[in-house]
């Protein structure tokens, strides 16, 4: 059986979720259809139903625990290519080893999903640190990204603890994706249309400024050691950091 | 002065204190309140000398009526002088924490007046934060030798870190480099920070609510290389304190020769390698088991600094090694080079299962090259020479990186 989905983690369970249905055995491939070419003509095509999906993840994280549904989520959120037959499998294998997954830790393909899951995790940690919010005209704070791994979804609701009186948008500019929470309410949304001409609040600039020279005095010169700090801020997210950009003022 | 000139000089000012850490406290946000700790600490950038930057690290004033010889701020040093007051302080805090480039903030500073007038200020600036402006990020405070107690207890209550610095490690030495503080002056705050909370742990069990006391504890710090002692005397010092006013950390700053002074050394660098051994020893007191005399004996008072202080140890006590991986007690395994508390825990978890084999030690995650020389496996020994620790030394000296090694883990663990 060839199922199709929209490439979302609801749509991806409510696929498991028909897939126990119709027998396990039968499942041959699971697609994302955004990226989905070979028309066949016999894919099963599912849409996202949010009952099948929380039936499918609160079984999973109530037989197999928070780990296992805290992998399995992180790792999907990895979107490595061809992941859906191996994390298919890895939820297979969980609820078939329940309580004893750890036992098929030498299982190269839970290997490999441990491995994508801990590489989101990871992101999803040093992001935490790296984002920086920008304040517009209108006051929100709004923090350009470009990370590696679908994250937006996972770090919002640091940012909803942090920040619950203020309106601010998380954006992946890669991914077209959004968090947008406007003081009450979390939304994750797609972006079709950015936006390019921000407008930037008056005491912004002054701000950055301010930061980057702090930024710069608070460096040891005697000590300096530009490999020590490639190794823990790699340079793919410099042009998002405001103290790596220092001397660009904003474009408006 | 401008802000902004206020920044660099007073951000300038505080950037030899080492600590950056902002872990340690669980504080949440408060209904539209702004901020809250990340209980393992986050890090939000890098400077260009490889080090965290957690916090805003800043002195309130770099005034000082003080003379201590090895700090620019000295009273009879010449430079620029200048205050941030509370408001801007303040401000600066918020605004840099909503943008999201720090955690909070370390706020530091010289003395104006008297130690009790400075603490007054910082205190101002605490309450301003919770109180006024709901903000509940780290917030990390020196406390200023010689300040009354009652004071410390006040600033204690919007404060998540309070650190009383050490500075010199003897107490002449502190004559010599910094007349106006006296050890008591230094460990009194201590000792009543240690007795405010161990107070506060028993009250736990007897009331409900027990107002917020400094949640992240104490930390110290000493500055390494500006006077003469031992590395011995340090270790044993940073053991007492310790285990006498249960401090979180103690931090080792090495000497920077930013000053000249007829008491100090004559250094062109910092001793950046011996602060470093200082660290790995600190490391073996509070997560291996390891006493100060073990690490360094009476007779050989300081670091050998071409190894790593672990496998020194090993190395002076090499009638115990090799030691049989399937049968030695956990608290040996912690001993061995190579060997991290988190493989020796899945070494003990695993051997129940039934013996080790070699294929399996080699998964486990021990840094096979170093710890193979110091251990058995089901009785085979796959090290070099198990009969000269000499030899050792010198195969483990010669294998590359080992410069790199020491200086990429320089700040491991600072968050
Ligand atoms: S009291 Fe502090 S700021 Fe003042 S001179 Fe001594 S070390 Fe420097």
């Amino acid at each position: 059986m060839y199922y199709q989905y929209d490439g979302s983690f609801p749509g991806f369970l409510s696929v498991v979720y028909q897939a126990y249905h119709d027998g396990t055995s039968h499942v041959e491939k699971i697609e994302n259809k955004r990226a989905g070419s070979s028309l066949f003509g016999n894919e099963k095509i599912i849409t996202s139903n949010i009952d099948h999906a929380s039936s499918v993840i609160n079984s999973f994280h109530q037989k197999c625990g928070s780990i296992a549904a805290h992998t399995l989520y992180y790792a999907f959120m990895a979107e490595q290519p061809e992941r859906e037959m191996i994390l298919f499998y890895y939820i297979c294998t969980a609820f078939r080893h329940i309580g004893t997954l750890s036992v098929c830790r030498r299982d190269p393909w839970i290997q490999q999903v441990e491995k994508w899951s801990l590489k989101t995790s990871n992101e999803c940690q040093r992001i935490l640190g790296l984002l920086r919010f920008n304040e517009l005209a209108a006051g929100m704070l709004y923090a350009i990204i470009k990370p590696d791994y679908n994250i937006v979804p996972l770090i919002a609701g640091h940012f909803t603890n942090r920040l619950p009186a203020e309106e601010w948008a998380i954006h992946d500019i890669h991914r077209h994706i959004a968090a947008y929470y406007n003081k009450k309410t979390l939304l994750i949304t797609e972006i079709t249309e950015p936006k390019h001409n921000l407008d930037y609040s008056k005491d912004e600039q002054k701000f950055r400024q301010m930061w980057c020279q702090y930024y710069r005095s608070i460096a040891i010169e005697e000590r300096e050691n530009p490999r020590l700090r490639r190794s823990f801020m790699p340079e793919k997210y410099w042009p998002y950091l405001t103290e790596m950009t220092a001397d660009q003022t904003l474009q408006n | 002065m401008e802000i902004m000139e206020k920044l660099k000089i007073l951000s300038d000012a505080a950037k030899y204190d080492v600590s950056c850490s902002s872990s340690g406290s669980k504080r949440k946000n408060r209904i539209n309140g702004l901020g809250n700790a990340a209980p393992s600490g986050i890090c939000h950038s890098w400077a260009a000398d490889g080090r965290c930057i957690s916090l805003l690290k800043i002195l309130m004033t770099n005034y000082c009526i003080y003379d201590c010889e090895y700090c620019v701020n000295r009273h009879s040093n010449d430079i620029v002088r200048t205050h941030l007051s509370p408001e801007e302080v303040v401000g600066l805090t918020v605004q840099f924490y909503r943008r999201n480039y720090i955690e909070g903030l370390f706020l530091s500073s010289g003395i104006i007046k008297s130690p009790d007038y400075t603490t007054e200020l910082l205190i101002k600036i605490a309450k301003t934060l919770r109180l006024k402006e709901n903000f509940n990020g780290y917030i990390h405070m020196k406390g200023i030798p010689g300040t009354d107690s009652m004071l410390i207890y006040e600033l204690g209550k919007y404060v998540d870190r309070m650190s009383v610095n050490m500075e010199l490690p003897s107490e002449s030495s502190l004559k010599l480099l910094a007349p106006q503080k006296t050890r008591s002056a230094i460990i009194t705050p201590m000792q009543f920070i240690k007795n405010k909370l161990t107070e506060r742990q028993e009250e736990k069990h007897l009331v409900k609510y027990v107002p917020s006391f400094i949640p992240a504890g104490q930390t110290t710090q000493m500055i390494i290389g500006a006077s003469g002692e031992n590395d011995r005397h340090i270790l044993k010092l940073s053991e007492a304190l310790y285990k006498k006013v249960s401090l979180k950390r103690v931090y080792y700053s090495a000497y920077v020769p930013v000053m000249t002074g007829k008491n100090l050394p004559a250094l062109q660098v910092p001793p950046l390698l011996r602060e470093n051994r200082l660290y790995q020893a600190d490391w073996l007191l509070r997560y291996y088991h390891f006493s100060a005399d073990e690490i360094l004996t009476a007779d050989r008072p300081n670091f050998d600094l071409s190894v790593d202080p672990k496998t020194n140890w090993a190395l002076q006590n090499w009638h115990i090694f090799p030691v049989e991986i399937n049968r030695a007690p956990y608290e040996m395994l912690l001993r061995v080079p190579g060997i991290g508390v988190r493989s020796a825990m899945r070494i003990r978890t695993l051997r129940r299962f039934g013996n080790l084999s070699y294929d399996e030690l080699r998964h486990i995650g021990i840094v096979w090259k170093r710890a193979r020389h110091f251990i058995t496996c089901s009785g085979k020994y796959y090290g070099l020479r198990r009969d000269d620790p000499l030899l050792i030394k010198k195969i483990l000296l010669s294998q590359k990186n080992q410069i790199i090694f020491k200086q990429f883990s320089l700040f491991e663990g600072q968050v």
